[in-house]
């Protein structure tokens, strides 16, 4: 029996898990190419991106009635077209899937594994993460409450680095409409992976305000972000920011602390909890919409899903054929979950409202 | 079996109960005449029951002390037993499956002729042993008793220091071949009422031949039985299962076994010793957060030592890589391989010294030790720094309170250490978090293991890894309260 | 499923990743950890790239000792894989303490060393980086009483803002974002071998990250007081009798304000030196406040005096920016104002104000000399 049911907060956690792997690590690169010393603007900007996703999905499910994503987007758009929707979302959550695992091994390789193969670390965390999400949703939700509070203090490392930098780094500050919108479309990839609420939402127990908490995970992960970039270009300035691939693993090497002789290896030993716990979340999701799509059982879509994402993964592990392909693919995702959100919160309000009526 | 009843005919009673008896050679048949030419048997089992009160209490009464006809009575056996017998505990039965299950248990019989009942009478020579010092759970400050081979002076030392009217012990039967008594205890005011029903189905439906121990009973009832973790505790101190049973747990005892088993349990409470909350609210919580930390390095000392050998020097500090250097030149054994003889060695150790007398079995283990491990060094077969890491880690678990606990962790390094050698760093990562969401997926009788973690009860994290003072406690946890309660529907 | 299926497959692969992950790797003891790493050129008709590098040995028992070896190749790798042909043990990066660069191959450009710190993952961007006189394997080859050479030098610049306000940010971080960011001109300490031992005569400036000079050490302590804060040194007054002087130690504190007027920048240097009164033999009054006062008015015209002869001579003489002024100028008007050229620099209008505090006097009362 798979237990199915999940706390208010474990949704939030959720959420704020789906969203944050280890782009952090790669971010201030992106961002400082265009933008320069203002990379930091179009994060902050781009956190609206999940409010809206967070809100439209605690709208719909208040106004259905906590009806399941099947339920209500059959009654709306039909079978077949609902079918057709379901596939996107699960090749636009099959590429994060695939384009995580293969940025962790990636991150891995650059700093404590050197000498391993991407493929023999990513196939025993894939396999690990499938034997886990054969749990269910109960369990996915106990490992993101868990790992949050652990994982929290973490994701504010940079805050050691502020006595090391200087202000001539970051000034001026002036906002370029060109340049931001040249950056603002990049910076949801950081951001991609809230749509998840959709298909768990519905099985939230103790529902009081989910508005307020898909709120609050869009505002801490708007604040991670943005702390890290601008620690970042405080520290490094933009010319050499947008030089290192990584470079808040770059500045993380930097720190030195008396006792521990190179406090990367602990960063890292924690960061991946929070990878693999990305890595769970999207398997759990991928494997209930391909059960529900193809109609097999829930465990046998976890194995076929780790054999697609095993692939996948093999066609990523080049760095530069990772870039490639999700920023390729991730904006066309991006714009199709807006404007999906935006007509199922519009045809949502005028079917439920009529049919209450 | 159908359920046989007594006759009106004596000579028949005594042959079906002796056709449902042990008929062997202390089965006693002792025929006595009473007043007014009245045949009386009485029926025991030499060794079982007790001398005097058969002779002082049931002959001596029967034969001298009737003043009256007993045939002219109209319910002789219930008259006699009020008046005559000066036995304590006495019960009239026809059954005989009482019968002899009385008789298996050393209580005597007394049947009279043209009656259709008998009296069981409680005669039971009980092998009195004092209670004695604790063998496995030393405490500083603490009681010094611990329980019994003896079901009712268990049961008797817990119910003297539960003075409430919900205190609630029920009698069962356990294995069809020896039939041990077992009782469970708990109070109902306090424990949930699904979780009793839970444990109560179980124990209802327990079938098995043979059941010497409270550790078959616990594997024949856990959910996983193949978990390394144990999903109920064993206790050998009635101030620990006392405690428990005020917070809403259920413990379960059997008729010579000396040690109980509590139900439910979380993880937590594994680390968490007595003295926690005797001690100063700074001295507990120093206890406490060294317990903690021992449970982690006993995880992962010798496996960050061998990834730091074998795959990452640049994480070593520069004079450390030196004096590795220095003591690990000529050794011929790769570091995996040193590693895991050394712990190999230790476990036998400790495993022979357990076996042991005490005598010999204490110089033993400290002459091995020593011997051991200096000749191991000089010999070059072993290097000094790799002793070390095996030796802090092996008074790390000396550190765990719960005996089990600290068996199923010095397993699980072994697990982390063949990760580590297998894929370095990320090997120790997948295996820690293997373990956490193997703990994470276990339940012990409906309560999840890991709790107040995960799922996070942030009342009861004022009693996990720090103890707050002791007037902000719940006294009972919310892990194992009613589950109607407002805020806790569960993840 | 069967827990024993589950069981079986989970120790099948247990064993699979067991048997076939582990490659590559050697325990530490049959690895040459590298200790200091130095770049050289030789200089022929076509340069040619040396390289040479310092690692853990263990010759005698129970003492770790050094040993070194030397790379030559067309480039950086190439050498690297000529010495790597010598030695018998693998190489393990990650522990490095020290990268020397040598006069000659910094004269000739560090493009492509430049690149190679940046990129090379197992770099250790916690170690120093200097400029040295000579060749890196002498300096390698260097025979100490205790102690290696790459740790010698290591503690040397460690410890260097103790003296003649260098500062603390010599490593190879600092090393790169010099390098790269744009208002700014590498400043690395200048190394010399003098009587088998090491020392620090001075600093080296360079231009476009091509290195123009070697200032004595008496003129970059002024450079130093003008590019960074924090630094410990010495300030004084001196007479012509040598044991007539007044010195004072103290930590400075350095705050740039940059504006223009009439298309020209306007620098304001604020600098504030704070310690104690050494030595003083000059004045033989009673330090009251009075007397004190006095004396800081003294040390601050000084030291002003000095510190706009210097500024003079770098805007007239160098003709560039080595004290990393522009890149104030660049943050207050923009990165593309080019306001970081060498033309705005020399015809700029730096202003330097001092200002001196003397917090203790030590254990004297007063000055100690013969009216």
């Amino acid at each position: 029996m798979v237990k199915n049911k999940i706390t208010q907060n474990q949704y939030m956690f959720i959420v704020f898990s789906a969203m944050i792997g280890v782009g952090v690590l790669t971010m201030a690169f992106d961002l400082c190419k265009s933008a320069k010393q203002n990379g930091w603007i179009p994060i902050s900007i781009g956190g609206l991106y999940p409010i809206f996703i967070l809100i439209t999905a605690s709208i719909i499910d208040n106004k259905t009635d906590h009806a399941s994503f099947w339920d209500y987007s059959n009654k709306i758009y039909g079978k077949k077209l609902s079918y057709v929707f379901a596939f996107i979302f699960l090749a636009y959550f099959l590429t994060i899937f695939a384009g995580v695992s293969a940025g962790f091994s990636h991150i891995l390789t650059l700093s404590i594994m050197p000498f391993f193969k991407p493929m023999t670390i990513i196939i025993p965390c894939l396999i690990l993460v499938t034997f886990i999400s054969l749990s269910g949703l109960q369990m996915v939700g106990r490992i993101s409450e868990l790992y949050f509070y652990i994982t929290l203090p973490l994701l504010l490392v940079a805050i050691f680095l502020i006595p090391t930098g200087s202000i001539t780094n970051i000034k001026p500050i002036y906002f370029s409409l060109s340049e931001m919108s040249k950056t603002i479309p990049s910076t949801s990839y950081y951001f991609a992976g809230c749509e998840v609420g959709y298909f768990i939402i519905s099985r939230i127990s103790n529902n009081k305000n989910t508005k307020k908490a898909g709120i609050i995970a869009s505002l801490i992960i708007t604040f991670v972000y943005f702390i890290n970039v601008i620690i970042v270009i405080y520290n490094l300035g933009w010319e050499l920011t947008s030089r290192i691939e990584a470079p808040l693993l770059y500045l993380i090497q930097s720190i030195e602390i008396p006792i521990i002789s190179n406090f990367l290896s602990i960063v890292i030993f924690f960061w991946s909890a929070i990878a693999l716990r990305l890595l769970l979340i999207y398997d759990f999701i991928s494997s209930e919409i391909l059960s529900k799509v193809i109609k097999i059982d829930y465990k046998k879509a976890n194995f076929i899903i780790l054999a697609i994402v095993c692939i996948y993964a093999f066609f990523m592990t080049p760095e530069y054929n990772r870039k490639m392909i999700v920023n390729a693919t991730m904006p066309y995702f991006v714009l199709f979950s807006i404007i999906w959100s935006l007509t199922t919160v519009i045809l949502v309000s005028v079917k439920y409202r009529s049919s209450k009526e | 079996m159908d359920s046989l009843v007594l006759t009106n005919d004596l000579e028949k009673n005594i042959n079906i109960i002796s056709a449902n008896t042990p008929a062997n050679y202390n089965f006693k048949n002792r025929q006595l005449i009473l007043k007014g030419d009245i045949k009386c048997n009485i029926l025991y089992i030499i060794g079982l029951s007790k001398k005097e009160d058969i002779e002082e209490r049931i002959i001596y009464p029967l034969l001298f002390n009737i003043d009256c006809d007993i045939n002219k009575l109209s319910s002789p056996i219930p008259y006699i037993s009020k008046k005559y017998i000066t036995i304590s505990d006495t019960q009239l039965s026809s059954d005989i499956n009482n019968i002899s299950k009385g008789l298996k248990s050393g209580k005597t019989i007394v049947l009279i002729e043209n009656q259709d009942n008998c009296i069981i009478c409680n005669t039971t020579l009980s092998n009195f042993k004092s209670t004695s010092d604790p063998k496995i759970e030393e405490t500083i400050r603490g009681s010094k008793s611990s329980f019994v081979e003896i079901l009712d002076t268990n049961i008797c030392l817990v119910q003297e220091k539960i003075k409430n009217n919900n205190l609630k012990i029920e009698k069962y039967v356990f294995g069809t071949e020896n039939n041990s008594e077992a009782a469970l205890i708990y109070m109902d005011n306090m424990i949930d009422t699904e979780i009793l029903n839970k444990i109560k189905n179980k124990l209802q439906s327990l079938e098995t031949s043979y059941v010497p121990d409270t550790g078959y009973i616990s594997q024949l009832i856990e959910k996983s039985p193949f978990s390394i973790f144990p999903q109920t505790k064993t206790s050998e101190k009635p101030d620990n299962v006392v405690s428990s049973i005020i917070q809403g747990k259920a413990a379960i005892f059997i008729d010579g076994c000396a040690y109980c088993i509590i139900l439910p349990v979380v993880f937590i409470e594994f680390l968490q010793g007595f003295e926690d909350y005797s001690n100063r609210f700074i001295l507990g919580n120093f206890d406490r957060l060294l317990r903690f930390a021992s449970v982690i390095m006993v995880l992962t000392i010798s496996p960050v030592y061998l990834v730091l050998l074998n795959y990452n020097t640049e994480l070593v500090p520069l004079d450390l890589i030196k004096i590795i250097i220095l003591s690990r030149r000529d050794i011929p054994l790769p570091p995996f391989l040193e590693i895991f003889l050394m712990e190999i060695i230790i476990e036998l150790l400790r495993e022979g010294g357990l076996r042991l007398p005490s005598v010999i079995g204490q110089t033993l283990s400290i002459v091995g030790g020593i011997t051991l491990g200096q000749a191991s060094v000089e010999a070059g077969m072993v290097s000094p720094t790799t002793l070390i890491a095996v030796t802090v880690t092996v008074l790390a678990t000396f550190v765990i309170p719960n005996y089990e606990m600290s068996l199923s962790i010095r397993l699980l390094r072994f697990y982390v250490l063949l990760m580590a050698q297998a894929l370095g760093f990320l090997g120790i990562i997948l295996a820690l978090f293997s373990i956490v969401a193997h703990l994470m997926s276990l339940e012990s009788f409906g309560v999840p293991y890991f709790s107040p973690f995960a799922p996070m009860r942030h009342k009861d994290l004022k009693d996990s890894i720090f103890r707050f003072p002791l007037k902000n406690i719940n006294k009972i946890p919310v892990t194992f309260k009613n589950r109607k309660v407002k805020n806790n529907k569960d993840g | 499923m069967n827990i024993f299926k589950k069981s079986t497959i989970i120790f099948i692969t247990l064993c699979l990743i067991f048997f076939c992950g582990c490659e590559h790797s050697e325990p530490i003891e049959d690895l040459a950890v590298i200790m200091g790493f130095g770049y050289d050129i030789e200089k022929k008709s076509k340069p040619k790239n040396i390289t040479a590098m310092e690692f853990i040995t263990v010759e005698k028992k129970d003492e770790a000792s050094s040993d070194y070896f030397v790379g030559k190749g067309t480039s950086i790798y190439n050498a690297i894989e000529n010495y790597k042909s010598k030695q018998e043990k693998p190489f393990s990066y990650g522990s490095e303490l020290v990268y020397i660069i040598s006069e000659e191959r910094a004269k000739l450009g560090m493009e492509d060393l430049a690149y190679d710190l940046l990129s090379y993952p197992d770099v250790n961007i916690n170690a120093k980086t200097i400029i040295c006189k000579g060749e890196c394997k002498d300096y390698f080859s260097l025979k100490l009483k205790s102690g290696s050479a790459s740790e010698k030098l290591s503690n040397l610049i460690k410890f260097e803002n103790e003296e003649h306000f260098f500062s603390e940010c010599y490593k190879v971080n600092d090393f790169l974002c010099m390098y790269y960011q744009q208002g700014r001109q590498l400043y690395l300490p200048y190394v010399e071998i003098i009587k088998k031992n090491f020392q620090v005569t001075g600093v080296a400036i360079f231009n476009n990250n091509k290195f123009y000079k070697k200032i004595p050490i008496e003129e970059a302590k002024l450079m130093n007081i003008l590019r960074n804060s924090g630094g410990t040194g010495i300030i004084g007054i001196y007479s012509d009798d040598p044991f007539k002087y007044l010195e004072m130690e103290g930590e400075s504190n350095l705050k740039v304000k940059v504006s223009t007027k009439n298309h020209k920048l306007n620098y304001d240097i604020s600098i504030s030196v704070s310690g104690d009164l050494r030595i003083d033999t000059l004045y033989g009054k009673e330090l009251s406040k009075k007397q004190i006062l006095k004396i800081e008015k003294k040390l601050e015209d000084k030291f002003k005096k000095d510190l706009d002869k210097e500024v003079k001579k770098i805007q007239n003489v160098y003709g560039f920016d080595c004290l990393d002024l522009s890149k104030y100028a660049l943050a207050e008007y923009g990165r593309n104002s080019g306001y970081d050229s060498d033309e705005y620099f020399s015809n700029a209008k730096i202003n330097i104000d001092v200002k001196v505090k003397i917090e203790s006097t030590g254990r004297t009362y007063k000055g100690t000399a013969k009216n």
